[in-house]
């Protein structure tokens, strides 16, 4: 499907549906349709595409490059960040993780499933290194941006 | 009888040195035969390691100057064509409102490039739009990224450039022009052509001189891997026996495709270039297998003399040999008439051979030492290192210029002032890195490499002066009762520390009684900083600073007048903090480091680490907005044509560092100037770095986005008296910046 069909078919998907669970396997452009009202957001999210791309195959510092240009080009754009944080959470680099997510959230105001994802994965990033406190405020936040988050919710149980 | 044992003596005497010979003959050759074998198995040559500039990444909405695009071609070779048609490889043209050029195959950090020609639709100096077009598809599309521009070679003793090509790799007809020029037999006989022999024997014997070699292509190769340029019979014997051994190892194509990587092939500058595939980039600007046959037959010709062949310095020699070569392909039947006059009527097209010039020396010694120490071993002038870094080409140079230029003003002004005795030169480093990602976009580590190769940017620790207050002022902004507006004293007080009294004084001894935070850092105050250290706690704050990168700081009432050390690096990423939201971005340099066999031995990208909260950097940014409005860097401000800039001054004891940290949304930079030997400048960081930074800033601000600072959430804003800090009140107003559920207080 090429990239201008996809964003034909964006136009009938609303933006605030909630994440899925594996977040990179959804084309960016059904999660933001607006993004065709804004160049800057749209070659941005194109190396954001790119990105999740090398995330799906597990290369992770390819896909953070190209999540980091990204970012040079749009530096709100929230996917950019909640890629990013995706790509170090899973390389184990938490404190990073913690950071990206939490910058992700900060941008996600609009699409508030996606900030609540972006908070629980934070609180996620913050429990592996042992911010408990932390962490359980992550969740609550979560839950307060969306209370039907699974990861939030689990994500605080387990540290009850 | 006699006669008879004689006879037998000769023999026996005769004897032991024709099986000496004989032996040491073996064991010479056993001995070349491994020597061949190592160095044919491995196809080791000494590869040079290449740096590349960031690659010039456009989108549509995006800013381009056309002359940051014109610039780039021109450094890679590229051709203006301003005829309309079709575009060759490397070709551009430039028309009303639209550009369009066709890339070279090229790679980048992670794969090779087809070329591909982009059409960019312009509206002013903003591209509208992107359409995409390889073969006969075309498309559009946001992002296009150009070919990336080589930033220098790391080569060994030999200075030799060589890019590695495969047999398969190479046009037939390349293949084709030099085995008719050098060897026709090469794939019939074994290493030794009598007949050539013979020939160039009797050419020679008529001429009276040597005017013909009678060597096979794997004698050359030889020669040329392991002996001398001599002509001596030992060297000619020790040719022959390598050449019959390296014949029985390996195959013809084998033996021809190292030949095809070891030829010399010309210089550039004090490189010598060697191989096809070296050739073809630096004559052509293209890949060995995109040669035309004017380009085989050219290539093929200049074996036998590259510098007398040389189609940049003699193209009319250049193009008589070239048709020569053509003349054999057509007789060999390798191509039609046809073929063979439409190549021979076509121009001698080579690019000009420039000697790169490398305006970033120090950052390639830095690049080496930063990717020595995540791979060890590496052999940098060996290893055919393929190093893609984040400095911005076009940014480099303005900063290069910059630094020179305005030391060359400083200097003069300095000499000037200088009553009597000789004045120490000055150094200066500056560091620019996008604050969002902590790419390195441009480092001069000096004012001449081939001065000085200490890294200034990098290795020089320095008292960083007031540069540390924004710092200081960010740190005690986290205290719930201090804001941009609180009132600190300013007057002349002696501070208790360690059982020592130690009396601060401000810069030409003035002090303002009572003052604003804001108005403290904008002024550089040093006793108001002082008890504003002490108000957040000194034990805190020297605890704090450490998510700055400073590592352990000694809590000392002191360090608010800027004792701390740093490298201009380093400060870079302390003052990260302030404009990326809080977020502490670690500077990186390289993107990604490829060896020759395509294995990537250093993979960096963007990481940050979270230090304070976004709302209380983005208050700290906004007083430095007001350094240029009202403070130390007003002096700027007016040549900087409304750009969104906010920065510090630093300078230290006797005045020996000056320093400015300033930045752009997309670009953060720190300027030192100093001298070596720590002495004093005689220059304030207003007056030394400052300047250096605002020329720079003005060169590069045709690259920078119109981006402003990105204001965090959780900002109110209110109307504050400048001086008292309060709502209301007789003086100047100023907007204030203040974390939601704070505010000032009435003036009432």
């Amino acid at each position: 499907m090429s990239f201008l069909s996809l964003l034909s078919l964006a136009s009938c998907i609303r933006p605030t549906q909630t994440p899925p669970a594996s977040p990179e396997s959804v084309a960016i452009e059904q999660l933001e349709p607006e993004v065709a009202l804004n160049p800057k957001r749209e070659a941005s999210n194109r190396l954001v595409t790119e990105g999740r791309k090398e995330l799906q195959s597990g290369k992770l510092e390819r896909a953070a490059q190209r999540l980091s240009l990204a970012v040079e080009i749009d530096d709100s754009n929230p996917f950019a960040y909640f890629f990013l944080g995706l790509a170090r959470l899973r390389g184990g680099r938490w404190g990073e993780g913690a950071t990206f997510f939490s910058r992700a959230a900060a941008y996600f105001s609009d699409l508030p499933p996606w900030k609540a994802e972006s908070l629980a994965y934070r609180g996620e990033c913050l429990a592996q290194l042992g911010k408990k406190d932390e962490a359980i405020r992550a969740f609550d936040q979560a839950l307060s941006a969306d209370d039907s988050n699974t990861r939030a919710v689990s994500g605080r149980k387990k540290l009850e | 009888m006699a006669r008879s044992r004689k006879s037998k003596n000769k023999v026996r005497w005769l004897f032991w040195p024709v099986f000496l010979a004989v032996c040491g003959a073996l064991v010479y050759a056993v001995y070349c035969g491994r020597l061949v074998t190592q160095r044919m198995s491995e196809l080791k040559w000494d590869l040079p390691s290449r740096v590349y500039y960031a690659p010039i990444n456009l989108f549509v909405g995006g800013k381009i100057q056309p002359n940051v695009l014109e610039r780039s071609w021109a450094r890679l070779g590229y051709r203006h064509i301003p005829k309309s048609g079709a575009l060759q490889d490397g070709e551009w043209r430039r028309g009303e409102g639209v550009w369009e050029v066709r890339t070279r195959r090229h790679r980048d950090e992670t794969e090779e490039k087809s070329p591909t020609t982009y059409r960019l639709t312009m509206e002013g100096d903003r591209i509208e739009a992107i359409e995409k077009s390889s073969g006969n598809e075309s498309e559009s599309v946001v992002t296009a990224t150009m070919e990336l521009e080589r930033m220098t070679e790391i080569f060994g003793e030999k200075r030799q450039v060589r890019t590695l090509v495969r047999l398969r790799d190479t046009p037939p007809l390349l293949r084709e022009a030099v085995l008719l020029t050098e060897d026709e037999r090469f794939y019939s006989h074994y290493g030794l052509s009598l007949r050539s022999i013979a020939r160039a024997l009797f050419r020679n014997l008529l001429s009276g001189r040597v005017a013909e070699g009678g060597s096979t292509i794997t004698q050359q190769l030889m020669k040329n891997f392991f002996l001398t340029q001599e002509r001596t019979l030992y060297r000619k014997i020790r040719e022959v026996i390598m050449t019959l051994v390296v014949e029985r190892l390996y195959s013809k194509d084998e033996i021809f495709e190292a030949y095809l990587n070891e030829l010399y092939m010309g210089q550039r500058g004090a490189t010598s270039v060697h191989g096809m595939g070296e050739a073809a980039s630096l004559y052509f600007g293209k890949a060995a297998r995109d040669l035309t046959l004017s380009e085989c037959a050219l290539l093929a010709g200049l074996i036998r003399s590259p510098g007398r062949y040389s189609p940049t310095e003699h193209p009319d020699a250049a193009r008589g040999r070239r048709d020569v070569v053509l003349e054999k392909l057509r007789l060999a039947k390798a191509i039609t008439d046809f073929e063979y006059q439409t190549a021979k009527n076509l121009p001698l097209v080579a690019r000009s051979v420039t000697s790169e010039s490398v305006a970033a020396q120090h950052f390639v010694e830095y690049v080496k030492s930063e990717i020595s120490k995540i791979r060890s071993g590496v052999s940098f002038d060996r290893d055919g290192i393929d190093i893609f870094t984040t400095l911005d080409a076009n940014l480099q140079e303005r900063a290069s210029r910059a630094v020179k230029e305005e030391l060359s003003v400083l200097d003069r002004d300095r000499m000037k002032r200088a009553k009597s005795g000789p004045v120490s030169r000055l150094e200066a480093a500056l560091v620019a890195i996008d604050p969002r990602t902590g790419a390195l976009k441009a480092m001069v580590g000096g004012r001449d490499w081939s001065l000085s190769q200490y890294n200034h940017a990098t290795q020089a620790r320095r008292p960083i002066g007031s540069t540390v207050k924004p710092l200081l002022a960010a740190l005690a902004l986290e205290t719930p009762a201090i804001s941009p507006a609180t009132l600190l004293d300013d007057r002349p007080t002696t501070f208790s520390s360690g059982g020592r009294d130690w009396s601060p004084r401000n810069y030409e001894n003035r002090y303002m009684g009572k003052v604003t935070l804001r108005r403290a850092i904008e002024l550089s105050l040093n006793v108001a900083t002082v008890n504003l250290v002490a108000r957040a706690g000194v034990e805190r704050v020297a605890e704090r600073l450490g998510d700055f990168g400073f590592g352990e700081v000694k809590p000392l009432p002191s360090l608010a007048l800027g004792v701390l050390e740093a490298t201009p690096l380093q400060l870079s990423e302390a003052f990260s903090v302030v404009f990326n939201q809080g977020d502490r971005a670690k500077p990186f340099a390289v993107v990604a480091a490829v060896d020759a066999k395509g294995e990537r031995i250093v993979q960096q990208s963007m990481s940050a680490t979270h230090a304070m909260e976004a709302t209380t950097a983005f208050q700290v940014l906004h007083i430095l907005r007001g350094v240029f409005e009202r403070g130390t860097a007003r002096q700027a401000t007016l040549t900087l044509k409304g750009m969104d800039v906010a920065g510090k001054t630093g300078t230290t004891q006797d005045y020996r560092d000056s320093w400015f940290v300033g930045a752009h949304p997309s670009l953060l930079t720190v300027v030192w100037v100093g001298t070596d030997d720590n002495v004093t400048t005689g220059l304030s960081g207003a007056s030394g770095a400052l300047r250096i930074w605002s020329r720079f800033m003005r060169a590069a601000g045709d690259l920078l986005s119109d981006d402003r600072f990105r204001e965090p959430s959780g900002i109110k804003w209110y109307e504050v008296d400048l001086e008292k800090g309060c709502l209301g009140g007789g003086g100047e107003k100023i907007r204030e910046a203040f974390v939601e559920g704070t505010g000032p207080s009435s003036c009432d």
